[in-house]
């Protein structure tokens, strides 16, 4: 083969290779990012690109469903009482004492809490 | 040829610049097709445009278990709204019988199993109500999302692409099925196709999580112009009710999902 042409070929090839690769947007570094977000995706009707989140929290609504759906428990309070706690009033306010603990309840959230508290007497 | 090469950087400069506005479009900013939008849209001013109404919901809720069950717990809501500044809430359920109420001064949840209720001042209108109760105590109105005057903002604020599903029925009424994906969650809403585009249904995924739970609101008896007595918004304490104290938010969690 000419030398020339050979030469010319190559060029051709390879930009014609960097054109596609340009107007693709570069697919060979695109495609890993999202290729997980992808698959979960793959079940649900509607196509499109998905890409990570640019923002962490979802609002509202959505934000208070998710965090319902694993709720956390610390070791200050606790959601109920055991059923054999006593009811005491101190001062006019209503304590709970059980198994030597005394508890007050407390709103976290929406939800009604029993606070770990100092024996109040 | 050196001059052809030369000639050839410009055009794939502007190809890349190209290449690079179109993606930030359509992948790094949200993506919601027109047809979805425009029913997000519609429901949103339809909503807004709404002085004084009311509307149930029937929610279910799935909790993780041990062992990797997953559990449903039921509530029914009744909302009420006055726009600028009252809502009420009655929600009757599995996990808790609650009320809501905002009367443009303060907010109050009342426990009637635990009979205890809670009062904190708040702004004077529902949105900024809504707002402090959230940032300061994590206090939540159910579906609050909706009864914000500007829906469509709240409802779009994280989502990446919304697409649309097709029209599909809830409860005998035609309803216009959307999805929205997200980073920790996906949701649906189905919005009557008519003149009065209300949301009539409403599931939440959370899709990471083992066994993808879901939220599921079924909205029902609207009254969209409803007269409401004010007594409806004033809290009254029973008399053998006590008052207890609200926990403020953790600065740490308030943030997270």
């Amino acid at each position: 083969m000419n030398p020339r042409i050979s030469k010319i070929s190559i060029k051709l090839i390879l930009i014609a290779f960097l054109c596609v690769w340009l107007t693709t947007g570069f697919p060979i570094i695109h495609i890993p990012q999202n290729v997980l977000v992808y698959k979960a995706e793959a079940q649900r009707r509607g196509g499109g690109r998905y890409v990570r989140p640019s923002r962490p929290s979802d609002r509202r609504t959505a934000r208070r469903v998710h965090r319902r759906h694993h709720r956390y428990r610390s070791g200050a309070y606790v959601y109920s009482l055991a059923s054999d706690c006593r009811e005491e009033i101190v001062s006019g306010k209503r304590y709970y004492y059980c198994d030597g603990v005394y508890y007050q309840a407390h709103y976290q959230g929406n939800d009604v809490v029993y606070v770990e508290v100092e024996n109040p007497q | 040829m050196r001059i052809r090469i030369l000639l050839l950087i410009p055009i794939f400069a502007a190809m890349f610049s190209v290449h690079n506005a179109l993606g930030d479009d359509a992948s790094y900013s949200s993506s919601i097709e027109p047809k979805t939008d425009q029913a997000l849209r519609q429901m949103s001013d339809y909503l807004k445009s709404l002085k004084e109404f009311t509307f149930r919901t029937e929610n279910t809720t799935d909790e993780l278990a041990l062992a990797g069950s997953k559990l449903q717990f039921g509530q029914t809501v009744d909302i009420y709204v006055r726009r600028p500044d009252r809502l009420r809430a009655n929600a009757e359920g599995d996990l808790a019988n609650q009320q809501f109420y905002y009367d443009g001064k303060s907010i109050t949840l009342f426990n009637k199993n635990k009979n205890v209720y809670a009062t904190l001042e708040a702004p004077s209108e529902i949105e900024s109500a809504l707002e402090y109760a959230q940032q300061a105590f994590e206090i939540n109105a159910p579906l609050s999302d909706l009864i914000y005057r500007d829906a469509y903002r709240v409802l779009t604020e994280n989502v990446h692409s919304g697409h649309y599903v097709g029209l599909h029925h809830v409860r005998g009424v035609q309803c216009h099925h959307l999805v929205f994906i997200q980073d920790d969650i996906d949701w649906q809403i189905w919005i009557e196709n008519s003149q009065t585009p209300l949301p009539r249904k409403m599931v939440i995924t959370s899709k990471w999580l083992a066994g993808g739970p879901q939220f599921t609101a079924l909205m029902s008896y609207w009254k969209t112009s409803a007269r409401l007595p004010e007594d409806l918004f004033k809290f009254t304490a029973p008399v053998t009710a006590q008052k207890i104290q609200i926990l403020p938010a953790d600065p740490e969690k308030s943030d997270k999902k």
